[in-house]
């Protein structure tokens, strides 16, 4: 009799295993953007979200879709999924009778390492890479030191999907590594832990929707989201604060005047080079459009006024003059009265960048080629 | 190690499969689990334990010796050991063990207290006390060691016939973090006869149960619990009157399915290599009064300071004002046990007053009985002066209704004692909790109050399933197999979900 009841139990389980992805709607899981608050504390929530994307295109047959990555910019973090650039860019594409789907798998602090090993999933789940945003930070070109790491959170897949590449940064993410998840455990016991949570626990259905299923739960029963996002959308002037904050050293690192060095020994331009040469040879055609994130002209006027600081810019430009992708410089291409801080932008702020990128998505699809522009007068 | 992680799992089927395939081998085998199951996270420490249990194992040893002259194959429980060198080697069994543990726990604590009553600071001797890492499960092991050295002493145990047997005994890995705390007399001969333990299908399917169930309270209840308290005390004497009630039921409950958790847990696997641990849970918020409350709540630690620090002390032998004083200097000690922190010196002082207010009722409302029995005229004929049965039962259940009501709010307000960062919060609190003033209702404290609610019903219904084994029994022989196994997956299913991504620890393995 316990002998069938544990039968019954193996039957019931395999049944919940293969079930169980099939009802937990995707919406829990991807809405405009995987939550941050999800990714930040779980990067294997990001297997899901590309999954439940992956569903969607199949279900809806889609051909022609956008997918935008990047950090906390693309990502809209100071705003809520539905006032995102994702969401006004698919608004914007509706306006011009061309609705478009756009998924956006950018997430605050993801670095141009984490944007290639992004590419790279993209690849492994089947979805296509034709029409890729991703946006750059200029403090993404200032020399690391070795903080921030070129990876900073997708380093174990990295590792998996292209080990060449993960050998060539390894030791720079040894001597960068600020993630405490990922640093490396100390005693045998946590080091198998370690190993079963990255290995085993996402083949589990019931531990790799656990994060999404136990928050609904949490609201069904208390009402309260545990994992509720902390945006605030208001524009930088009604934050005092910010000044005296962005004089912190970190914040000044990440504008530098220094000249930047473009050749590989620069792990953003090697990202870049990978990226670009990744999406070359897998899809002829394919391309991505980077764009150079928008700045707060006045909030960072002493910075942004730095003869090194302009000169970089236009080696930037002229770098990428000389590769096969689209690329704009939006550095000065937002009015102030759009920015919610230094870098990211308000609802309206994510409109009208949204505008700009769909015209240059047209443009690009018209002229069928790469492009290099500074659209800062164009704005 | 802890039981809902990855490691103890895998280790514990590896240990399940060895122990049961090669009975010759259980002994070292057990042996070698203990040491890697606690020094594995804690090798530093593992040491120190081995350390001590060795001192003790041969204190215990040759104090039976010198008295009894006899070898240890032959030691077997007997007299009390007297004699010069029998009173050294128990002292110096007693000495080690309390220097160990007042080191690595109390060391800081009483530095700090000290320099506070002399107004000397020593910054120098704190910075190096503070970064003295407590091992875990010191005070539980310390218990075992000190409760055997006293046994062997009196001649309630016979010492252990080998440092193996003594260490799987002390260290036996179910129980080495957070208890049970076991007695030489219940465990050692399991520990003796380790080759000949049967697993009957019966042990396989309750210790299944338990560690379904402790898994269940620790990784469904408790952990879900735990943000939601550490939020709520976190602002401590800022809450409302509600918020703070809201803070210490939840905190009430949440201690009790992490605590009774791993007892459940230890006691399960316990059951799946074939040993007999005892319960340390009796579901104590059914009781009703402090006395009932402490033989349902960690019955294995309350019986420890019973009989070895309550009963030594005169317990009731030496009239009522010793005994008062007893029951306050045993509470105080247990509470200084949970921590080193004045917070729980008070806390165990709150559930001393609480058990001596209980004492003085029973002894009050013994003289007012025999003084209204000598003054009652006897009845004209049996069931003369009896009141209705269905009447008399029913106002006992009142009675009894109403003292478990006011015991749990007791035992509820002194969590804000066990819990608080410090005293000024948890008095903060209590004035709050205490002011009807302060109270304020909204949708979400109403909402958190039927949640509260909930998790008392949950409570009465594991008192109700263990009262007896009719709900068991039912289970087991009424409900179809393939509705059992639904069930079963069902549960697994939901500790998968709400396992947590960080680690998070039992809050009895940091005592």
């Amino acid at each position: 009799m316990r002998v069938r009841a544990f039968v019954y139990a193996l039957l019931s389980f395999a049944v919940i295993q293969f079930g169980l992805p099939a009802l937990v709607p995707p919406g829990l899981i991807y809405d405009h953007r995987l939550s941050y608050e999800y990714f930040r504390d779980n990067h294997a929530d990001l297997d899901l979200a590309l999954q439940a994307i992956k569903s969607h295109i199949q279900r809806e047959g889609l051909e022609d879709y956008v997918i935008l990555l990047g950090d906390s910019v693309t990502y809209s973090a100071r705003t809520s999924p539905d006032q995102s650039i994702g969401a006004h860019l698919e608004a914007v594409a509706a306006e011009h009778g061309r609705p478009t789907h756009v998924f956006t798998l950018a997430e605050p602090s993801m670095q141009i390492g984490d944007t290639y090993a992004v590419i790279l999933k993209l690849r492994a789940y089947g979805i296509s890479t034709r029409h890729v945003i991703s946006n750059l930070l200029y403090g993404g070109f200032v020399a690391r030191t070795p903080f921030p790491p070129a990876v900073f959170w997708l380093e174990n897949d990295l590792r998996h999907l292209d080990r060449e590449v993960y050998d060539r940064v390894r030791s720079h993410l040894e001597a960068a590594r600020l993630d405490p998840l990922a640093k490396p455990p100390k005693t045998l016991e946590a080091r198998f832990d370690r190993y079963v949570s990255q290995n085993v626990y996402p083949v589990i259905a019931p531990l790799a929707y656990r994060d999404f299923i136990r928050s609904a739960a949490i609201r069904l029963v208390t009402g309260q989201d545990p994992k509720a996002e902390k945006i605030d959308p208001r524009p930088w002037t009604e934050k005092t604060h910010l000044k005296a904050t962005l004089q912190l050293q970190e914040y000044q690192m990440a504008f530098s005047d220094r000249p930047f060095i473009l050749d590989e020994t620069n792990l953003q331009v090697y990202f870049l080079e990978r990226i670009i040469a990744a999406s070359a040879i897998t899809t002829p055609g394919d391309e991505i459009v980077f764009f150079m994130s928008p700045v707060n002209q006045t909030l960072m006027a002493v910075n942004v006024a730095k003869p090194g600081y302009r000169e970089n810019l236009r080696r930037v430009d002229a770098w990428f003059g000389t590769k096969p992708v689209t690329y704009l410089n939006l550095e000065s291409a937002i009015p102030d009265r759009y920015f919610a801080d230094h870098l990211h932008l308000t609802p309206e702020g994510n409109q009208v960048l949204a505008e700009i990128l769909w015209r240059a998505l047209e443009t690009r699809d018209h002229t069928g080629g790469a492009q290099t522009s500074d659209a800062a007068g164009g704005s | 190690m802890l039981f809902h992680t990855p490691a103890f799992a895998a280790l514990l089927v590896l240990i399940l499969i060895l122990f049961h395939a090669l009975p010759r081998g259980r002994l070292w085998m057990l042996a070698v689990a203990d040491a890697l199951f606690y020094g594995l996270p804690n090798p530093a420490h593992l040491p120190v334990f081995l350390a001590v249990s060795l001192v003790t194992y041969y204190c215990a040893l040759g104090q039976r010796e010198v008295t009894a002259g006899a070898g240890p194959s032959e030691a077997v429980a007997g007299p009390r050991t007297h004699g010069t060198r029998a009173n050294l080697l128990f002292a110096l069994g007693l000495l080690v063990n309390a220097a160990n543990l007042i080191f690595f726990k109390y060391a800081l604590f009483f530095t700090r207290s000290m320099e506070g009553l002399l107004g000397v600071p020593l910054p120098a001797l704190d910075s190096v006390l503070v970064r003295i890492a407590l091992p875990v499960g010191i005070s539980f092991y310390t218990f075992q060691l000190v409760g055997y050295l006293v046994d062997a002493r009196r001649g309630q145990v016979a010492p252990a016939r080998s440092f193996v047997q003594f260490w799987v005994f002390i260290s036996l890995f179910p129980k080495v973090m957070a208890g049970p705390i076991a007695r030489g007399s219940q465990l050692l001969p399991q520990v003796e006869a380790v080759g000949r333990l049967r697993r009957s299908a019966n042990g396989v399917s309750r210790g299944l149960l338990l560690l379904l169930v402790g898994l269940v309270k620790k990784v469904v209840l408790a952990d879900t619990l735990a943000p939601f308290v550490n939020r709520l005390f976190a602002q401590g004497a800022s809450l409302g009157g509600v918020e703070a009630w809201i803070a210490a039921y939840l905190f009430t409950f949440q201690i009790y399915f992490d605590f009774s958790a791993y007892s459940d847990m230890a006691v399960g696997v316990g059951v799946l290599l074939g040993f007999d641990l005892p319960q340390n849970f009796h579901t104590p918020y059914v009781s009703a009064g402090p006395g009932e409350f402490w033989r349902r709540w960690h019955v294995t630690l309350s019986t420890w300071i019973r009989d070895y620090v309550y009963i030594p002390l005169g317990g009731s032998r030496a009239g009522l004002p010793r005994q008062i004083a007893n029951l306050l200097l045993a509470m105080a000690f247990s509470g200084l046990w949970h921590g080193a922190a004045w917070t729980f010196v008070v806390w165990g002082l709150y559930h001393g007053c609480f058990s001596v207010a209980e004492k003085l009722t029973q002894v009050l409302s013994g003289r007012t009985g025999a003084r209204r029995a000598r003054s009652r005229p006897e009845p004209a004929g049996p069931g003369a002066s009896a009141r209705p049965g269905a009447m008399r039962l029913l106002a006992s259940a009142l009675r009894r209704g109403v003292a478990v009501a006011v015991c749990f709010h007791v035992v509820v307000a002194g969590w804000v004692l066990f819990r608080s960062a410090d005293l000024g919060t948890a008095v903060g609190m209590l004035r709050q909790m205490l002011s009807p003033r302060s109270f304020a209702f909204s949708t979400g404290s109403l909402a958190a109050l039927a949640l509260v609610a909930g998790f008392y019903f949950l409570h009465l219904a594991e008192y109700l399933v263990r009262r007896d084994g009719a709900a068991l029994r039912f289970w087991r022989t009424r409900v179809p197999a393939p509705a059992r196994g639904l069930a079963y997956a069902l549960v697994i299913a939901l500790i998968l979900v709400f396992v947590q991504t960080e680690r998070s620890t039992f809050i009895y393995s940091r005592f």
